[in-house]
């Protein structure tokens, strides 16, 4: 953005999408696999965050929680009851560390879009997302293989009830829609729509700024300035809710992969 | 769309921005970096793996604990609360078994009552029945003793006046069969 404006002579011009999305290296500029920006940073927050509260959480003694032991457990019966249960019953209880670990990673990597100095979602970057998708992705077949054997890719891809001749057409659609498709779009939906709740707050605050340059336009710095609030807390929202969908779609699929008859 | 603007008040924004590429190539955000894949990966690996064998055991534990202890307690307050209604029903048959008692014994004391107050009430008429026919002989004695005597004093009297009237005097034994028809002995 302050490149923009120098750019443009004094001008306020929108950045172009690279400025707002990449960064700079902190650590190991030029390693194609070690280079380490504030998106690696944000990932890093995603392990060390949780990391910290569960810890201290778990080193509580006594039979009632309190404190931090209270936001852990409150997680916890969160993931259970809103997630894990409801989709795949007391059975999907083994997959509980994988799912709270997607919410807490994903929702960390979002909710820093809102926080100053970060002011960056990391899944607002394809990496983050496509990682976790295809995590999901894999334990999803893995957990098909695993309780149906081979079996669970015939039944995936040739669903009874379904008269054989209709075959030829549900089965290359089954197998683009579960095998192909689903993991793209598990992470594109992530991905998405932190980049678009990105734009848009860098976008009010680019007018909110350029507006308050120009002090006859205060009247209409008093409507976006409210209006970049109010897609802040907008965006707060969003964070939550998008680590809430990718978590239980992934759940979604490990279940449908235990029953794939259902 | 270039607006004129000073570079005032924009120093919250430049965290939120970042440099171009140096060599000024359009960048697709869509492709992810390997470095960036690369640290997303490990971080959570390292996450699940912390979850499941460290961080998440002490909790589901301290949880499954407390669900065992909150449920020993509920079955304890349910065995308890059948008790109660065991010990509840016990009393209640044992009121019941009393009450019943206790009418019985009300009931049989009555009885007696009754029957001791039937008894001493035969005796009371009897004696004041015994003692109104001894009252009443002595009575009809009195009465008939005062007759004799008014009759002989009537008897003397009249035997008097009728000697006065006469100017002789009268045979008082040759007027007394008058002298009782007159009386109505």
């Amino acid at each position: 953005m302050l490149f923009a404006a120098e750019e443009g002579g004094g001008g306020l011009a929108f950045p172009p999408i690279e400025n707002i999305v990449e960064w700079p290296a902190l650590l190991f500029e030029g390693n194609t696999l070690l280079e380490f920006n504030k998106i690696g940073v944000i990932h890093l927050l995603g392990l060390v965050i949780p990391a910290v509260v569960f810890f201290l959480a778990g080193r509580q003694k006594g039979l009632v929680p309190s404190g931090i032991r209270n936001v852990a457990e409150g997680i916890i019966d969160f993931i259970e009851t809103q997630v894990v249960l409801p989709t795949m019953g007391a059975e999907g209880m083994r997959y509980f560390p994988m799912l709270i670990s997607f919410f807490l990673y994903i929702f960390i990597g979002n909710i820093t879009e809102v926080i100053p100095f970060f002011q960056m979602p990391a899944n607002a970057r394809m990496a983050g997302p496509l990682v976790l998708a295809l995590v999901a992705w894999v334990a999803f077949i893995a957990v098909g293989v695993k309780h149906n054997g081979m079996g669970y890719f015939k039944s995936v891809l040739f669903p009874s009830g379904v008269p054989k001749a209709l075959y030829l057409l549900v089965t290359p659609i089954e197998f683009l829609s579960t095998f192909i498709i689903r993991p793209f779009s598990h992470a594109v939906r992530l991905f998405a729509n932190m980049l678009a709740g990105h734009i848009l707050l860098v976008t009010f605050s680019v007018l909110c700024i350029g507006l308050w340059a120009l002090k006859p336009t205060v009247i209409v710095e008093a409507l976006t300035f409210p209006g970049l609030m109010l897609f802040t807390a907008f965006e707060i929202g969003v964070s939550l809710i998008q680590a809430f969908v990718f978590t239980i779609l992934a759940s979604v699929y490990i279940g449908l992969a235990l029953h794939p008859e259902h | 769309m270039t607006i004129p603007v000073t570079l005032d008040g924009l120093g919250f924004v430049i965290f939120a921005a970042a440099e171009g590429d140096d060599d000024g190539a359009i960048v697709n955000p869509v492709i992810p970096e390997i470095y960036e894949i690369f640290w997303a990966a490990l971080f959570f690996f390292a996450l699940w793996a912390l979850m499941k064998f460290v961080l998440l055991p002490p909790l589901m534990a301290a949880r499954s604990e407390r669900e065992d202890k909150i449920r020993a307690a509920k079955d304890a307050a349910d065995s308890v609360d059948a008790d109660l209604g065991s010990a509840t029903s016990e009393y209640d048959a044992k009121i019941s078994a009393a009450r019943d008692e206790a009418n019985g014994i009300v009931a049989t004391a009555r009885e007696e009552a009754d029957a001791r107050r039937s008894e001493i009430m035969g005796a009371a008429d009897a004696e004041i029945a015994e003692m109104r026919a001894s009252a009443d002989a002595e009575l009809a004695a009195a009465r008939a003793s005062a007759l004799g005597d008014m009759r002989g004093d009537v008897g003397d009297l009249a035997t008097q006046a009728a000697g006065a009237v006469m100017g002789s005097p009268v045979d008082r034994n040759a007027a007394q069969p008058i002298i009782d028809r007159v009386l109505g002995s």
